[in-house]
């Protein structure tokens, strides 16, 4: 509350200058202004990263309107007047604009376009203070009860508190348009320029010890009523500086590290101004920060270059201890080069390619899809080697990270039977998993930073590349098998001649023995690395009973086959099942929110694997009743 | 003698085994949401049977997993000739046989406690997290020597009695978690309060908690031998040991705590260490500084960290996690285990594994070679 007070306080004291409409700047001043490294969770990331996770939280979209993130956060950061207009603040509840009473179908004056979903700082105005009494009732309201509009109200005022707070990063270097300064004494005092008739808190602190020296001149004084006008003004001045410091102080853009080789702390610029060592170096840099922000104002975009790259070296200076200060740029150029968005688009392109080999059994069709495949996979590779690089880890440390690397498991699978039968049926499934899997990466890389520092007990690439690696292997074994179960089963249903049958039935089998081998070493060795860390091998934990689940329903499948309990219709239906299985391990138990490896879940996420379990059951249910009639109606 | 092996070998036996241990699985997994992992592992893992819903006996984890063993024992050794042509599918059972026997030695003779130890502070001992015991010793505060009993041995009925000494003990009630009553909040007072450290006059059973840790076990003793006491009642809530005035003279002290281990060192924490990623609450690191005596004169400095233990003569210490008092003293708390066959998993997993893949590139490799044939 204080801070939302003190926020709407200085609304009032920063300047608006609504008319301008920035012209972008050139690219690679762009680019020096996203690779300016800064703290964000525990982890130093270049300012694209933070702009892209902010953007995301609060809009849902890495863009705005075709606007990169950090061109928004820039704007938002030097120029914020210019965002207030901007829809990015998503809601998914229009019930929460109704109890902030805030209309949802009208444009307000000003505001740069209407959205459905998405609505601007304009627009939330009128209902601000409603939606911080919404967040507060909610608040108190058990996390387990709270209701949908009640979690909502949390999200979207917790996203409009940092919005306003980013906004106020760089006030110490916007003018103070309300502070007028005509007393000839104290301009005198304070060495203003005639001219100048508006003043940053940066020009206030440069003149502080002038202002000192009027106020110790005050002090010195037995009345107060003796006290000259200009002498009045000085304490005014001093009170709103000290005011001001406090109330902008710890504001979420730790942009500038404190101590040098020293500890990672990092500072917003407003805190480093005033650091209490006196760390004459780290305030240069905050006055640096302060010209940036100015220049990028005054569209002085050598300026802005040129302060960029200043800050980037002052920061990577002080931390070269720290692996990723030095990396803010290859993460940069990460973020840009979109290896996985690209890589979509050419599993696309090979997938209809290899359903048009399939479906018209044309060779060049079939032989055409390898090029699109051979880019797309060079993508995939590309984005996970980068990943690796960034992070200094395995290529899963996260449940995003698990649907890339399963995503092209499935897919090196898949091209391994398309080398052997060469019928573009590898080349079908395989895109169409790596396809979907990016796509759910996609969904997953919404939740927040991806590569996150991971917590203690994870910290061990050796088991990260053993243990998780085998087991996600597995996962994609047992996948990609059920992949061509699924097929199995259509083809037979529509009747397809033995030949082709056995096309699929012979790496469905072969895919299922992979997945399990790998299932069952990587649920071990997670039994020998909790053996490592917890001293003991098997606690029946979710995570380890779900990979458990893999193993053992593809174990009875196996069994059953040989003793004859089932025959090829029964296999097929299990690899299905085993697809359902891989999606209890490596979803299902999350939900539960039980033990060692639970993580966080969405109720969308929820409902899509619930609705994922609902299909699989009408997919089995519908072909193998088909199956039946068809069988039943030959034999007649 | 021949039929009934072949009858515990089948494959069918099998597949009903691992289809069972398969919604086993499930169901404890899913158990586990509103009871905790301690009442499911007990239910459907640890059990030989169990109810389902409510009242159907159904053939717990241990049971299923017992049969697989004599299953995959028999199966070995009706199908060991047909095993040397299939090599993968030998190593994959004796993989699993050595898994089964590892795992029920574990669960025989593991040890699992802990040490919490402040800075400056050292042990020789281990405290269990879930077992108890009644001690037994001649002095107030003694730390050493006792004797003890263990509280998961004693029934209702059971008698027992200590070395050196003519008291003898008859258990009247005991129970893994209960709560103490006092005669405040009885409406009619028994006629004979028993001897209770905490002011208990009886105890009365609860539901049992989410997490073994959280139980506090309560026991009501006869007494035989001694003057000042009858009946005992001995509780987690005592705070001092009950005192025995024996008939033959002199006097003896009884309490109900968690099970103490002996170590085969004396370990002393030096320093603990915590660091967390910057401006965040998500720990780094965390590690314990310690000196581990082994005799008079042998003494050396040892590193205990996240997936790093310490080990020693079959026991393991492992840094498990750490606590802050008020007055922000730290401790550091270190899991310990002995466990004599922990490589036995470790084994097995390898052989399974690589008869796995051995099997299954044969099979592939069988079929490809029969397609090419056919072709």
């Amino acid at each position: 509350m204080k801070f939302l007070i003190a926020l709407l306080i200085l609304l009032g004291l920063s300047s608006c200058s609504s008319e301008k409409v920035s012209p972008t700047p050139p690219t690679r001043t762009l680019r020096k202004v996203a690779e300016i490294p800064l703290l964000h969770d525990g982890r130093v990331m270049p300012l694209d990263t933070f702009s892209r996770l902010h953007l995301l939280q609060f809009s849902g979209r890495k863009t705005f309107d075709g606007e990169p993130a950090v061109l928004w956060m820039a704007r938002v950061l030097f120029e914020p007047e210019t965002t207030d207009s901007d829809p990015v603040f998503l809601i998914n509840h229009p019930e929460l604009l109704d109890a902030m009473g805030v209309e949802r179908g009208e444009k307000v004056p000003g505001e740069r376009k209407l959205s459905t979903r998405r609505f601007s700082f304009t627009h939330l105005r009128p209902g601000i203070m409603k939606l911080e009494e919404l967040a507060q009732q909610a608040q108190q309201v058990d996390p387990e009860e709270r209701g949908l509009v009640e979690k909502e109200a949390l999200r979207v005022y917790s996203n409009v508190l940092t919005y306003r707070a980013l906004y106020q990063v760089f006030a110490y270097a916007r003018d103070l348009t309300e502070l007028r300064l005509e007393d000839p004494e104290i301009r005198e005092a304070l060495g203003l320029e005639p001219d100048q008739r508006t003043y940053t808190f940066l020009d206030l602190k440069a003149r502080a010890p002038a202002l000192a020296d009027i106020m110790k001149r005050a002090q010195a004084k037995e009345d107060p009523a003796e006290w000259t006008e200009a002498e009045q003004v000085a304490f005014t001045l001093a009170r709103m500086m000290f005011m001001f410091r406090q109330n902008l102080s710890n504001l979420p853009l730790n942009l500038l590290p404190g101590a040098p080789h020293g500890d990672s702390i990092w500072t917003p610029p407003l805190d480093a101004l005033h650091n209490p060592e006196g760390d004459r170096l780290l305030i240069q840099a905050a006055e640096q920060a302060g010209e940036l922000s100015r220049a990028w104002a005054e569209r002085d975009w050598k300026t802005v270059s040129e302060k960029a790259d200043q800050i980037t070296e002052f920061s990577r200076g002080r931390m070269d201890h720290v692996r990723e200060t030095a990396l803010t740029g290859a993460e940069a150029r990460f973020n840009r080069a979109n290896y996985f968005g690209k890589a979509k688009v050419y599993y696309l392109l090979t997938f209809f390619l290899a359903l048009g080999a399939l479906l018209s059994g044309a060779r060049v069709l079939r032989l055409t899809a390898w090029a699109p495949l051979a880019v797309g996979l060079l993508m995939h590779v590309t984005g996970l080697g980068w990943r690796m690089f960034l992070t200094a880890r395995p290529p899963v440390t996260n449940l995003y990270g698990t649907f890339l690397f399963v995503g092209l498991i499935c897919l090196l699978l898949s091209l391994l039977v398309e080398a052997f039968q060469k019928n573009g049926l590898g080349l079908f499934t395989g895109s169409f998993v790596a396809l979907t899997f990016l796509f759910v990466a996609d969904r997953f890389g919404a939740e927040g930073d991806t590569m996150h520092k991971v917590v203690a007990v994870l910290a061990s690439n050796f088991w990260l590349s053993t243990h998780v690696l085998a087991v996600t292997t597995g996962y994609a074994g047992v996948w990609i098998a059920g992949i061509f179960g699924h097929i199995w089963l259509v083809l037979k249903f529509l009747g397809k001649d033995k030949q082709t049958l056995e096309n699929v039935r012979l790496p469905m089998e072969g895919l299922l023995g992979f997945g399990l081998t790998f299932a069952f070493l990587g649920t071990m060795l997670g039994g020998v690395w909790a053996d490592q860390s917890w001293g003991r091998f098997w606690g029946w934990d979710p995570k380890e009973n779900g990979a458990l689940l893999i193993v053992l329903w593809t174990a009875v499948v196996y069994h059953a086959k040989v003793a004859g309990m089932i025959r090829e219709i029964g296999m097929a239906a299990g690899t299905v099942i085993g697809c359902v299985m891989v999606m209890m391990a490596w979803l299902g138990v999350n939900l539960l929110g039980v033990g060692l490896h639970s993580y966080g879940f969405t109720n969308a996420m929820a409902a899509g694997f619930f609705g994922y379990i609902a299909f699989e059951a009408l997919f089995l249910v519908a072909v193998l009743t088909g199956i039946r009639f068809k069988q039943a109606g030959v034999g007649e | 003698m021949k039929i009934s092996i072949r009858h515990f070998a089948s494959i069918k036996l099998t597949v009903f085994c691992l289809f069972w241990l398969t919604v086993l699985t499930f169901w404890g997994t899913v158990h586990q949401v509103d009871h905790g992992i301690y009442q499911a592992q007990e239910r459907f893992f640890n059990s030989m049977f169990f109810l389902g819903f409510g009242f159907i006996p159904l053939p717990g984890a241990m049971l299923v997993m017992g049969v697989l063993f004599v299953n995959l024992m028999g199966s070995f050794l009706v199908h060991y000739q047909a095993g040397w042509r299939m090599p993968g599918l030998m190593l994959i059972h004796i993989g699993l046989i050595m898994m089964l026997l590892g795992g029920f030695f574990t669960k025989v003779t593991g040890i699992e406690a802990t040490v919490s130890l402040f800075e400056g502070e050292g042990r020789n001992v281990a405290v269990s997290r879930t077992e108890w015991e009644i001690s037994f010793s001649d002095e107030l505060h003694a730390v050493q020597p006792y004797q003890a009993v263990d509280l998961s041995d004693l029934r209702k009925g059971k008698t027992f009695q200590f070395r050196d000494s003519e008291l003898r003990f008859r258990v009247m009630e005991v129970y893994p978690h209960a709560e103490g009553i006092t005669a405040e909040s009885l409406q009619t007072p028994p006629t004979m309060a028993p001897e209770s450290a905490a002011g208990f006059v009886a105890i009365q059973p609860l539901p049992k908690m989410k997490t073994p840790e959280d139980h506090t076990p309560a026991i009501r003793l006869q007494v035989e031998g001694a003057t000042n006491a009858e009946q005992l009642i001995l509780t987690p809530r005592d705070q001092r040991p009950m005192g025995l005035e024996l008939e033959e003279g002199g006097g003896r002290f009884v309490m109900l705590r968690r099970k103490r281990y002996e170590l085969p060192l004396f370990m002393e924490l030096n320093e603990f260490r915590r660091s967390y990623y910057p401006g965040t609450e998500v720990a780094q690191d965390y590690r314990s500084l310690i000196t581990v005596r082994l005799g008079e004169d042998i003494s050396r400095e040892v590193v205990i960290k996240m997936n790093e233990p310490f080990r020693l003569n079959g026991w393991t210490f492992y840094q498990q996690s750490f606590a802050v008092t008020d007055d922000n003293s730290e401790m550091s708390v270190f899991a310990v285990t002995r466990n004599f066959g922990r490589l036995v998993p470790y084994w097995a997993t390898g052989i399974t594994s690589l008869g796995l893949a051995m099997h299954f590139l044969q099979v592939q490799w069988m079929q490809l070679r029969r397609r090419r044939k056919r072709a």
